[in-house]
């Protein structure tokens, strides 16, 4: 046989690929800590003269008790107890910049162009914000666990116990590693007792959002990979806390009102074009910051990473 | 038509050869830690907290370190990368920054002085400790590798030239009694790690007696 027509001697009519439809995302973390509830909202400072909000606390409402006083004896005044922490916010950004080539060969459903870039910010400002506030793992006094030895039932059961002994309103959460998360499944199954780890509902999404992965003995534990290291590497510094340790505050970016500057906002975008190189730039802009409250409010849970 | 497979093989031999030719190594080669995606680490001061001791595999009791980042906007590090309200808030809570001259040549694996490094990533400058080193090879992802006991041997130095204080007794007794629950609760488990948990726990329990004997 001869002069069959076969695929290999079609270059001239067929492609070397074709590409998809549809697109997928990339794999990454993507858990957002936005709003939720464990994290105290200290609101959008924008407008009200500084970029730094100092949060104070009085001791009053009980704070200090009152003691037994003689007959006939003259009482000394309690002084108040006051502290306060300030809370910086800092510019968060990131720039896109697509050619006018890549824009115009992107196919209908493509992602290479001002309207979804001008999407995407929003969500690396989320990122960006989880990132943030996972950087605070490190950052209570009181800590849990032994560096090089995996999470066990018992680390979970003393963090508890520490948030109980200061007082500290619940309910508490936990932002653990996924390595912490799998470390102390592992020791529940070990567990002779009845202890319940209930993994991730409805309801629980709902309340404390994507990042979910279950409850036990009441906290709600969520997996945040970002949990940054500790001890040279050999660990990972999660948390657990309750009411008031973590803060944070925004400043929403004034809108322009003229082109080129897209949105004002919590997330604002702005566009830009290079007449030179034929570029589009994207830029999103957020404006946060997030910090540690109050330090008792938290422990620190390192273990074995 | 027979086939002829003397003529048929001597064909393809050569095509057969290449395409299952050995490898000269199977090692996976090692790849610039540029091409991949570490997760974003601003760089750090190392802080003590004050009684913030941990107990390590063997039994010994060696201070536990935190990190305060860098970072703008995280814990009062202003907009300009400022670190004075940040550092005043550690101050306040009683505990030690440690800064990088504590840290000498000798004490880190690389011979250079300070704690701090920085690895260039694809997503930009990663800072670690002088006792990691972060390696990327095919196939396997990124392993960081890390000289535990350089590091804990620096933590050691720490305490014996006066930069972290001497550590308080009562701290090795709180370490003991939580041990000891540790041992009760590990005990009274059954099947996947339990065993080796019991183990590990006697083993730092003997270790922390016997040092507080000796204290």
């Amino acid at each position: 046989m001869a002069n069959e027509i076969l695929y290999a001697a079609l270059g001239d009519l067929r492609l070397p690929s074709i590409l998809r439809a549809e697109m997928d995302l990339s794999i990454a973390d993507r858990v957002t800590l936005w709003e939720h509830p464990a994290l105290t909202y200290l609101g959008d400072i924008a407008g009200q003269g500084s970029d730094v909000v100092k949060r104070a606390s009085i001791g009053l409402g009980g704070y200090d008790e009152m003691a037994a006083v003689a007959e006939n004896a003259a009482i000394v005044a309690t002084p108040i107890t006051t502290s306060a922490v300030t809370l910086a916010i800092a510019r968060q950004a990131i720039l896109r910049n697509a050619s006018d080539l890549a824009r115009l060969t992107d196919p209908k459903t493509g992602l290479i162009n001002v309207t979804a870039l001008a999407g995407d910010m929003v969500g690396s400002a989320a990122m960006r914000f989880t990132t943030m506030v996972a950087l605070l793992g490190g950052g209570f006094s009181n800590v849990v666990g032994s560096t090089g030895v995996n999470m066990s039932v018992d680390d979970f059961f003393a963090a508890v116990l520490v948030l109980e002994l200061g007082n500290i309103p619940g309910p508490y959460v936990a932002f653990l590693h996924g390595q912490q998360i799998g470390d102390l499944r592992t020791s529940i199954r070990a567990e002779t007792g009845p202890l319940i780890y209930v993994p991730r509902t409805a309801e629980l999404i709902e309340r404390v959002g994507q990042a979910a992965v279950g409850e036990f003995l009441g906290v709600d534990i969520l997996r945040v990979n970002r949990i940054p290291t500790a001890n040279a590497g050999a660990d990972r510094a999660g948390m657990m806390f309750g009411q008031g340790a973590i803060q944070w505050a925004d400043a929403a970016v004034p809108g322009l009102g003229v082109a080129g500057m897209v949105t004002g906002g919590r997330v604002s975008v702005a566009l830009g074009y290079d007449v030179k190189t034929g570029n589009v730039e994207v830029a999103g802009s957020y404006y946060c910051g997030v910090g540690v409250y109050e330090d008792a409010a938290g422990v620190g849970m390192v273990t074995d990473s | 038509m027979g086939v002829n497979l003397k003529e048929r093989a001597a064909k393809v031999a050569p095509t057969a050869r290449a395409d299952t030719a050995r490898p000269v190594s199977m090692t996976p080669p090692a790849l610039s830690p540029r091409s991949v995606r570490y997760e974003h680490s601003p760089p750090f001061f190392l802080v003590w907290a004050p009684l913030r001791y941990q107990t390590d595999a063997a039994g010994d009791v060696i201070p536990q370190l935190s990190k305060m980042p860098l970072e703008p906007g995280v814990n009062g590090v202003d907009k300009t990368g400022a670190w004075h309200i940040a550092a005043a808030e550690q101050h306040r809570l009683g505990r030690v920054l440690l800064t990088e001259d504590m840290c000498h040549a000798e004490d880190t694996p690389d011979g250079l002085p300070g704690y701090l490094r920085a690895t260039d990533t694809a997503t930009g400058d990663h800072h670690h400790t002088a006792w990691e080193r972060l390696e990327v090879h095919a196939g396997r992802g990124r392993i960081v590798e890390r000289d535990a006991a350089g590091y804990r041997a620096w933590l050691v130095a720490l305490v014996a030239r006066g930069d972290l204080p001497l550590m308080h007794p009562s701290v090795r007794r709180d370490l003991i009694e939580r041990a000891n629950a540790s041992l009760d609760s590990a005990s009274s488990r059954i099947g996947i790690g339990a065993e080796r948990a019991v183990k590990l726990v006697t083993t730092q329990i003997k270790r922390l007696e016997a040092d507080d004997e000796a204290a």
